[in-house]
């Protein structure tokens, strides 16, 4: 409790903490206007301070085709260019600490083992090859543990998140043992070449896979056939399972759209997130699940929340061309992406984020700032101020082209509808647009 | 008072039952007789403290370290009084006790009917080694201490249909029951408590003359009150800051004084040279406004005019509406304006075709103006609207004087008929009514709702005005002249009224709220302090366009325009979004082919529907013209323009 005792004269420590409180609302009058003109602030100073680019790491000497998180240091970040080169940086001194002249021709896909002591990489060299994470001692050479020579081309990987197991695709989807020079399994279905595969983080034995025709393969490890595809109306570039919900997973469309899909009901995807104005390249849940970023060929990156169809953030930079690859890091605070232009930039993962330690103080009034926003936040001028992001021409053009063709389209329904027979257009939603055809 | 043991030994004397009585820790608190918790302390007023006349000076007593204890010592000789406080509540505990214990019994027998306390009698249940848990939980509060904390409505949960948002919203409530359950617990640390007067059976409060209430109490707060003699300028108007520290008087011959009353040091004094009509502070102790005869002049407190006003003319009444930073000001030739006087801006003018505007008053929970009128009506004034938004005819006469108390609810007012009325200003209708000899010309409300008018030369403040008819006033003063300015001090028992002699600070115990909150307005704030808070009353300064009847209603939900919203969405899209879709049967089929793969597509593709519904169409349409063949004969009306000419060969 506070003491009421008048401070001793001069004493600035006495007088800061007197601070008597009385709680009746009839000494604090016009309690919503004043917390709705606080809440303004607040969403004010947040686009005030929202600074989120943080760093620039450059060293590669092509594109940046592929990036993984190193499991165990939050600090440690493996890249790998168009050249074949793969370089292992530092992130709190923002410098490259190992460069790995891996393949010939692209790294198409890297991973970290689970301990975090090696990892893999896959090339255009029909080659997987396994390193060690730190370097090679005095006088050694650096070569690989392992080298895998394939037959054909492969062009992603991962790792199993807690068995020396690995999955690579390329033609069709294998899964080799560490231990082993030829896979345990090969998975197909139809010929086609496959794009990504991800291990599911939650149940472990679950897989997916990317395919160029359009679908969305699903496999268990522990049958020998594939569990069902998805097809869709453009093909995926890559997909992401939600660390935290075993079933859902968001796939990268090259319609511009993403998709969240539970996988239990592949008919109807759960959200489709649109807000890219081109084709989206790769995508990477927050460690919360609540959020994942996105990267597109249209020179951006966003932020979307799992259960909203838009984005809540946009980054853009001048010089960043179209991104490649994203990650999410671990502690949930930065992004990192890797583009076309050789370079791999660090953002803050909540544009307005104050970093480094907070005072009680400060985290209390933060806290604060936060829940009004939250209270206030579908009032129109607060909604306006929280929602305005400065997009560059290109994106803003295009966007608003788009705009134009899709009411242009909703006009036309609307049209056809009105002079046909009442029943027979029926309202197709839009989750259900863009999915053709589930196989099991 | 002797050092008292804690608690054991006490219940032995009330209650009977006191063997293996264990005793909780908020039984501890509310002990009887002599639970003393600091000797001397501000909340340690026992109910021997009770007297003839008990007088609570505030905050002065927490300077002076003399709590309302050092005015004891008149009545406390022969008080029946002081016996029957101390019955009472020797009693309250002892109910506790005794519920507490029954609940402690049926937990024992193991009654299915112990669960109405809920977690208090689950506690109280008797452990396998036979002790009881001391603290089962948390203290018992009354839900009417609550529900002064408690704020809206709650929302209606069943009638939600989603799951996701009634389990949001249930939360939600939770969280803010929690809240208002907490504020109502910190209420019990507050560290003061209200005045009160109280009088000897068959002794009339309105009696006891400031004399006395001064002799009773402590020298702090009998310093407070005073008289300053200023017989030259005559009849002064008066006006306190907001913490209450600051006083400002302006007499009508234009003399301008402000002092720091409870020190008697004056920051400045200033003669205008010209009629002053009224005073304001502004939002701190460093700004004043004065209303000269032709202009608004601002000064600050050297008395060095920073501002004149030329077009705020012939302004007779203001009235400070603090959380908006604005002065509102009513001239003598109709005109209400706003004046923001942060950013030195006029933002509203508003001619209220009214006459003069001598009657004017604040309701400062809502920051609306209320004016009174020659024709005896009250208007209600937001700077936006150039209508009044309320208007009420009160008296019969004109009206005199008005006032609005602190929570909104009520409005005194008075007019020439000699009334003195009470509005419920939540349904605008009379509450009470009284004849004054000589009506009154002055109103104030203090900050606990005690009414102060003046007739001619006699003061008179009102008790419990707002719920019951007031027969007499609850304390009398009369002045050497007639009053002109009246205002309670904020935060102190003190009302303090400018007559024609001068000023008188009159002791009124119970009128003012005991606790301050330091970040709303601190009293004892240093330099330091004052500055830092009006940066922040800076940022946060409520915009004009704010100010409406329901505050709260910023906070609310706007339905009519959702609905609207909702209507145009439909008739934009041509179709009901929310409206739910028919129910489709799952496609299933029964077994499964031979391949073990089946596709189904899940709509037709809209291509294939347009068609179909195209020949659909062309169907429809070879049909009526089969039929048109016939010699049916349409009507002229129902054929297309074109055929106009046709029709008439056809037959």
């Amino acid at each position: 409790m506070a003491s009421t005792a008048s401070p001793p004269s001069g004493t600035v420590v006495a007088a800061a903490y007197c601070v008597p409180r009385n709680y009746d609302p009839a000494l604090h009058p016009f309690e919503v206007p004043r917390e709705y003109v606080r809440a303004l602030n607040a969403t004010k100073l947040e686009r005030v301070f929202a600074k989120p680019f943080l760093a620039s790491l450059d060293g590669h000497r092509d594109g940046v085709n592929c990036m993984a998180k190193h499991p165990k240091s939050l600090s440690t970040v493996l890249s790998g260019a168009c050249d074949g080169e793969v370089k292992i940086w530092n992130l709190t001194k923002r410098q490259c600490i190992r460069t790995i002249q891996a393949h010939e021709g692209f790294v198409r896909g890297m991973c970290a083992r689970f301990c975090g002591t090696s990892f893999f990489t896959v090339g255009d060299d029909k080659t997987v090859k396994h390193w060690k994470m730190d370097g090679p001692g005095y006088g050694e050479e650096e070569e690989p543990i392992h080298t895998i020579l394939g037959k054909t081309v492969y062009t992603g990987i991962d790792h199993h998140w807690k068995e020396a197991i690995f999955a690579t695709c390329g033609h069709q989807v294998d899964i080799w043992d560490e231990q082993r020079t030829s896979p345990i399994c090969s998975l197909t279905w139809g010929v086609d070449s496959i794009s990504s595969v991800k291990f599911n983080p939650i149940e472990t034995y679950l897989l997916g896979s990317c395919a160029s025709d359009r679908n969305i393969v699903l496999y268990d490890m522990r049958q020998s056939t594939p569990l069902k595809k998805v097809i869709l109306d453009m093909r995926t570039n890559t997909l992401c399972w939600n660390p935290m919900e075993a079933f859902i997973f968001t796939a990268a469309n090259e319609d511009y759209n993403l998709y969240t899909f539970d996988m239990r009901f592949l008919e109807t995807p759960v959200m489709v997130h649109m807000d890219h104005v081109s084709a989206v390249l790769d995508v990477d849940y927050s460690p919360t699940g609540k959020e994942f970023v996105s990267a597109s060929f249209d020179k951006s990156i966003r932020i979307f929340p799992v259960d909203k169809g838009h984005s809540r953030e946009v980054y853009h930079t001048k010089r960043m061309q179209h991104v490649i690859s994203v990650k999410w890091s671990f502690d949930n605070k930065y992004i990192l992406c890797g583009s076309d232009e050789m370079n791999i930039r660090l953002w803050k993962a909540n544009a307005s984020e104050k970093l480094g330690v907070l005072a009680p103080r400060e985290k209390a009034a933060m806290n604060y700032n936060q829940k009004l926003k939250e209270k206030f936040q579908h009032h129109p001028q607060i909604k306006r101020i929280a929602r305005h992001r400065h997009l560059p021409k290109a994106i803003y053009s295009q966007a608003k082209e788009q705009r134009i063709m899709r009411e242009a389209r909703r006009r036309k329904d609307l049209n056809r509808r009105k002079h046909s027979k009442p029943g027979s257009l029926p309202f197709v939603s839009e989750k259900k647009k863009h999915v053709v055809a589930v196989v099991k | 008072m002797p050092p008292v043991t804690p608690s054991l030994l006490i219940p032995r004397v009330c209650v009977p039952l006191q063997k293996k009585k264990l005793r909780r820790y908020w039984e501890a608190d509310a002990d009887p007789p002599a639970k003393k918790p600091r000797d001397g302390g501000p909340g340690a007023q026992g109910p021997l403290a009770a007297t003839k006349k008990r007088v609570k000076g505030l905050p002065a007593s927490k300077k002076g370290a003399m709590g309302s204890r050092a005015a004891a010592k008149k009545g406390i000789k022969g008080s029946p009084v002081a016996k029957k406080e101390i019955k009472e509540s020797l009693g309250v505990p002892k109910k506790g006790v005794k519920k507490s214990q029954v609940a402690v019994k049926k937990g024992v027998k193991g009654s299915p009917a112990a669960g109405k306390k809920g977690a208090r009698a689950a506690g109280a249940k008797k452990r396998i080694s036979g002790k009881q848990d001391p603290f089962p939980g948390a203290a018992p509060i009354s839900w009417h201490k609550v529900k002064k904390f408690q704020r809206g409505r709650k929302s209606k949960l069943e009638e939600v249909s989603s799951g996701r948002l009634r389990g949001r919203l249930a939360s939600m409530e939770n969280k803010m029951e929690l809240a208002a359950q907490q504020a109502a617990r910190a209420e019990l640390l507050l560290p003061e408590e209200p005045g009160f007067l109280e009088a000897e059976p068959g002794e009339d409060t309105c009696t006891i003359a400031q004399a006395d209430i001064a002799e009773a109490v402590d020298i702090a707060s009998a310093a407070k009150h005073f008289e300053l003699t200023l017989e030259q300028f005559g009849p002064y108007r008066v006006d306190y800051t907001r913490p209450g520290r600051h006083l400002l008087l302006g007499g009508r011959h234009g003399h301008v004084a402000a002092l720091d009353w409870q020190s008697k040091t004056l920051l400045c004094e200033i003669n205008v040279m010209e009629s002053i009509t009224d005073v304001a502070w502004l939002h701190t102790e460093t700004l004043l406004a004065v209303a000269q005869r032709r202009w608004l002049y601002v000064y600050d407190n050297q008395g060095v005019e920073l501002n004149c006003l030329r077009r705020f003319h012939s302004v007779l009444r203001m009235e400070l509406l603090p959380y908006h930073f604005l002065l509102a000001t009513a001239s003598e030739t109709g005109f209400l304006q706003y004046l923001d006087f942060s950013v030195g801006k006029e933002v509203a003018t508003i001619c209220t075709r009214g006459g003069r505007l001598g009657v004017m008053g604040q309701n400062p929970a809502n920051a609306i103006i209320h004016l009174g009128h020659s024709n005896g009506t009250v208007t209600l004034w937001s700077p936006t609207v150039k209508e009044p938004l309320v208007k009420m005819l009160c008296h019969r006469g004109a009206m005199r004087a008005l006032a609005v108390d602190r929570t909104g609810t009520y409005m005194a007012t008075a007019g020439l008929d000699r009334q003195l009325r009470v509005f419920d200003l939540r349904t605008y209708r009379p509450l009470h009514a009284l004849v004054l000899p000589t009506g009154a010309a002055h109103l104030a409300y203090s900050q606990r709702g005690l009414l102060a008018a003046t007739s001619g030369n006699i003061v008179q403040v009102y008790h419990d005005v707002s719920w019951q008819q007031p027969r007499k006033p609850h304390l009398q003063h009369v002045l050497p002249r007639p009053a002109h300015g009246l205002r309670f001090c904020p935060f102190e028992d003190v009302l303090g009224v400018g007559h024609g002699a001068g000023f008188t600070s009159l002791l009124v115990p119970g009128s003012g709220e005991a606790n301050f909150d330091a970040l709303e307005n601190n009293p004892f704030r240093s330099r330091k302090q004052r500055q830092e808070w009006e940066v922040k009353a800076l940022l946060e300064k409520i915009p004009a366009e704010l100010i409406t009847l329901d505050p709260e209603q910023l906070g609310q939900v706007d339905t009519i325009s959702m609905e609207q919203k909702h209507q145009e969405q439909v008739e934009r899209l041509g179709f009901d979004p929310r409206a739910k879709t028919k129910f489709q049967p799952r496609h299933r089929a029964k077994g499964r082919s031979a391949e073990g793969i089946t596709i189904h597509p899940l709509s037709p593709a809209p291509q294939a529907s347009v068609r179909k519904s195209q020949e659909k169409k062309q169907k429809q349409k070879q049909q009526p013209q089969q039929q048109h063949k016939s010699p049916k004969v349409a009507t002229p009306g129902q054929r297309s323009a074109l055929e106009r000419g046709k029709g008439d060969e056809m037959p």
